[in-house]
């Protein structure tokens, strides 16, 4: 337990929240060192579980007058870091406020509490002719409040949009304790787009305690195809072609040869297992123009000698091509012991060059690397296998990891399309943006949270000066 | 730098017209040292919207930045700088079948970072979404002469804090725009727009509920009630006891669209929806204008805006008929935005109905008023212009005093701006 985080203040977060929604005993705070990126790991002195948005804001109020450092957290999902208590602190876990307040088809929208999971909404709204459009591959477990904070995208965001396009409004304690609405229901609200700064902030702007989300219409019908090729340049050429040609598909993913074996001795789906990619793709909107739209593909798919285009016949055999999608990472398991996705971002038409050059780099690195990615927005995933016991090889992947991720801002692009920034890629915020970028961004969080107690030593790198004197960086420094 | 005169509703001293981000920086840089208001100026077309400032300063007319940066058809995006006005845009992108699906008066005029700036958004956006959701990158000055950037050039991308939304609608107070990386779509091939009359308002809110769950999928929603020009003169046909007029705009392919065209006249027919008829394309291209256009401030006392719930859209026009028969308004009904021009002979009234009718009943429906030009400007109160301060005034304020701590972008004119 950090210096600050003494007996009284656990005293009075349990004044809160009452005695079974404080865990200070190590065997129960090992569980949240770590996120979905487990290389770097500390422990919080203390996990608060809050029931009411009021409970948040005295907790809140509490940490600054004992001046610990707090952060949010969700599902614990994120691939990035966003919720490692760097400096230990109070960790405010919103898993407890799960409920779906409101739906409202009339005006097209819901009002849920931030722990609410992704996909009990989705859940809630079958049947309604309306959905929740977000959907990240982690739907099952991450919650609202999590995809608020990194601006989850999904397979679907490429006709849809992201989080940030689907959310109208927050209730948000701020980083010294006040509760505030920001947006709501209605559109267009007076002044800043304040809403727009917090979504994607990584928990470092504020606690959102409960959001309205746009629900986005059912489609009427939906075309789900899967084309196969003999080489990953013909298959990512037809990608942009594809785009190019006017068509926005709801969903154009792709597999590489190397997730497509483990896919296949995982599942038995029948893919050719000589076959350089795949690409799943899916129309959906209007009956009457989706076989216009499902011909014209599978046409630029043949221009781009395609060996098959296989075609789902029924709700069952879409469910199947979209389980070996959704499931590829459970399969990558069977690869190897352990491994790490990269995210990463370069304009469609640079797909070709990107994926060439991944491959080089696994060979000059010796680190094998398996992609299955959101290839309609330019956004790659690639896999980078390796066995944890193996410190000599983490260094292998990490530099791997490094150069890969060079190579796509080198292409003009992003070092994170999804996963946030956290801590993972603090180091590549320079590399993106300029001394002066990062200082806007700086001063955008000091209006917000101004003593830096709010999620420190995120995000940005001048983070590292954050001025908190019971920071110290955990596992960083062994990398 | 070339220095152009401009005649503006604004207090301005001298006229700058930079050509470079760094020529804005130093100007800027230079007003911040000497504590000058500046005013930055697109294509004029929306001077007086937010409150009048008073302070005397300079005007930093964008048009000087006016280059297209890098077109990449087939990564559907473009970086354009904030002078570019949104009708040469939109000419550049048709020869590669592409558009923004942004309806903006004056598009001869308006700039991308003008538009940007105020946050305008016309009748397309119940299908296409906002000005924010186009943008992926933007580059812009800070009060200080600092040039900072937000986004990249990819469609994708959470790499730090998205200056792109914060941005947009921030109406020049936290730095000025100087380029933006935006994000394309494809032309529809077909669009057809369809109108009917309603004769009560509980019959418009039964007709605009049932369209939320058509089988169209309408692009656009809009209600036009009170004398509008268009409808005196060439309007489909007459129906003396309409209350006012629907118009749905249905886009995509030509199947699509006749398809949806069908369905919605089927719709229609069950519904209390009158004298319904598709407009003849080359009608539809002057009706469409004049949806864009009518946001445009007219012969009026003053014009606002009002946003609610969309459920409540029905509300807000009935009280605004209610207060001025004469008034012009329009609705993007689908999203409860309601745009009204209210006639000469209201001025008298109408601060304090703004305070005490208005700003109340926008309140109740989860919503805001705030006023958008006329003569009457001048005379309203902070409170009667914006209504009462959302809960995070203070926090606009913290922000705009970390970009512009010297306080000399558009001083004065915005809600969080506490002077
Ligand atoms: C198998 C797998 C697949 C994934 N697929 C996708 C995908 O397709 N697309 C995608 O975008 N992401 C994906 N992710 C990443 C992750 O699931 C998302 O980032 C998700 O939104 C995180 O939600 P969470 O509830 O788990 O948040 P957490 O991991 O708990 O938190 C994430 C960040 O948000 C902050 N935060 C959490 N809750 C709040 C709150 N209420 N207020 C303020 N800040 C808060 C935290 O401090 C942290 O910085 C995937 C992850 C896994 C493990």
């Amino acid at each position: 337990m950090s210096s600050a985080v003494d007996y009284s203040l656990l005293e009075q977060l349990r004044e809160i929240v009452g005695h079974d929604s404080v865990l200070s005993a190590h065997s129960e705070l090992v569980v949240y060192e770590c996120d979905g990126f487990v290389i770097e790991k500390n422990c919080p002195d203390v996990v608060v579980f809050p029931r009411t948005v009021q409970q948040v804001s005295e907790i809140v109020r509490l940490c600054n007058e004992h001046q610990v450092p707090f952060l949010p957290r969700g599902a614990g999902t994120s691939l990035a870091g966003g919720c490692l208590p760097v400096g230990g602190g109070v960790m405010i876990v919103l898993t407890r406020m799960r409920e779906i307040l409101e739906i409202d088809l009339r005006n097209r929208c819901a009002f849920v509490e931030s722990g609410v999971v992704n996909l009990w909404l989705t859940k809630a709204l079958k049947g309604t002719g309306f959905h929740y459009a977000p959907d990240p591959s982690s739907q099952g477990a991450c919650t609202i409040g999590g995809n608020v904070a990194t601006n989850s995208g999904g397979p679907h965001t490429l006709k849809y949009g992201v989080t940030v396009n689907h959310v109208l409004g927050v209730e948000a304690v701020l980083a010294d304790g006040t509760i505030v609405e920001v947006g709501g229901p209605a559109e267009d609200p007076t002044g800043l787009d304040l809403v727009g700064a917090l979504v994607g902030s990584e928990g470092t702007l504020a606690i959102v305690t409960k959001a309205w989300v746009r629900l986005t219409r059912d489609p009427e019908g939906v075309r789900t195809m899967l084309a196969v090729f003999d080489s990953a340049d013909a298959a990512t050429n037809a990608i942009s072609q594809i785009i190019g040609a006017g068509i926005i598909p709801a969903a154009l993913e792709m597999m590489d040869q190397g997730i497509l074996i483990a896919v296949e001795q995982a599942f038995r789906f029948g893919f050719p297992l000589d076959a350089a990619a795949i690409l799943l793709i899916e129309v959906d909107g209007l009956e009457a123009g989706l076989d216009e739209s499902r011909d014209r593909i599978e046409a630029i798919c043949h221009e781009n000698e395609a060996r098959e285009v296989r075609h789902a016949q029924d709700a069952k055999q879409r469910a199947l091509l979209w389980k070996s999608r959704k499931q590829a990472f459970g399969a990558v398991g069977r690869l190897s012991p352990s491994y790490c996705t990269q995210d990463g971002v370069v304009p469609r038409t640079k797909l070709p060059h990107m994926l060439r050059r991944i491959t080089e780099i696994g060979q000059a690195h010796e680190v094998r690397i398996v992609n299955v990615f959101h290839a309609g927005d330019g956004n790659l995933h690639p896999i980078l296998l390796f066995d944890e016991r193996d410190t000599e090889q983490i260094g292998r992947v990490l530099r791997a990891s490094e150069e890969i991720l060079d190579e796509c801002l080198a292409c003009g692009g992003s070092v994170t399309g999804e996963h946030g920034i956290g801590v993972e890629k603090i180091e590549f915020m320079s590399k993106m943006f300029t001394p002066s970028d990062l200082e806007a961004m700086a001063r955008l969080r000091s209006a917000f949270n101004p003593e830096n107690r709010l999620s420190p030593c995120k995000m940005l790198p001048t983070a590292g000066a954050c001025g908190l004197e019971q920071v110290h960086p955990g596992r960083r420094a062994a990398l | 730098m070339e220095h152009a005169t401009l005649s503006a509703p604004l207090p301005i001293s001298e006229n700058v017209t930079p050509a470079s981000v760094e020529e804005v920086a130093t100007c800027l840089l230079g007003a911040a040292s000497t504590g000058t208001a500046v005013y930055p100026i697109g294509g004029g077309t929306s001077l007086d919207f937010g409150r009048l400032p008073s302070q005397l300063g300079m005007a930093l007319q964008t048009t000087g930045l006016n280059r297209i940066v890098d077109y990449q058809p087939r990564d559907m995006t473009i970086s354009v700088e904030a002078g570019f006005t949104l009708q040469a845009l939109q000419q550049t992108l048709a020869e590669e079948n592409q558009r923004l699906p942004w309806d903006v008066p004056f598009a001869n005029r308006a700039t991308i970072g003008g538009i940007l700036a105020t946050n305008h958004n016309g009748p397309r956006r119940y299908g296409d979404g906002t000005v924010r959701d186009d943008v992926i990158g933007i580059q812009a000055v800070d009060g200080q002469g600092n040039v900072f950037r937000g986004g990249g050039n990819v469609v994708k991308n959470v790499a730090g804090y998205d200056f792109c939304k914060l941005l947009t609608g921030s109406l020049g107070t936290l730095g000025i725009v100087t380029r933006v990386t935006l994000k394309l779509k494809p032309c529809p091939a077909a669009m057809a727009l369809w109108t009917g009359s309603f004769a009560t308002w509980d019959d418009l809110e039964q007709i605009l509920a049932a369209l939320v769950t058509s089988a169209c999928r309408p692009s656009a929603v809009e209600v036009l009630a009170g004398p509008h020009e268009i409808l005196n003169s060439a309007w489909p046909s007459a129906a003396p006891d309409a209350l006012g007029w629907l118009l749905v705009a249905l886009e995509g392919s030509e199947a699509e669209v006749d398809w949806m065209s069908q369905r919605l006249e089927q719709e229609w027919h069950a519904q209390p929806v009158r004298s319904v008829e598709r407009i003849a394309d080359d009608h539809a291209n002057r009706v469409w204008q004049h949806l864009t256009e009518s946001a445009a401030p007219q012969k009026t006392s003053l014009s606002l805006r009002i946003n609610v719930v969309p459920s409540a859209t029905i509300e807000i026009l009935a009280l605004l008929r209610e207060i001025d028969p004469q008034a012009v308004l329009q609705a993007h009904a689908g999203n409860g935005i309601v745009l009204a021009h209210f006639s000469e002979d209201l001025a008298q009234d109408l601060p304090r109905l703004l305070v005490q009718r208005i700003h109340p009943s926008a309140r109740k429906h989860r919503g805001h008023a705030m006023a958008l030009s006329g003569p009457l400007l001048p005379e309203l109160t902070r409170q009667a212009f914006f209504g009462p301060p959302p809960s995070t005034a203070s926090l606009m304020a913290a922000v705009k005093k970390q970009f512009d701590p010297h306080h000399i972008l558009n001083p004065g004119r915005a809600i969080f701006d506490l002077e």
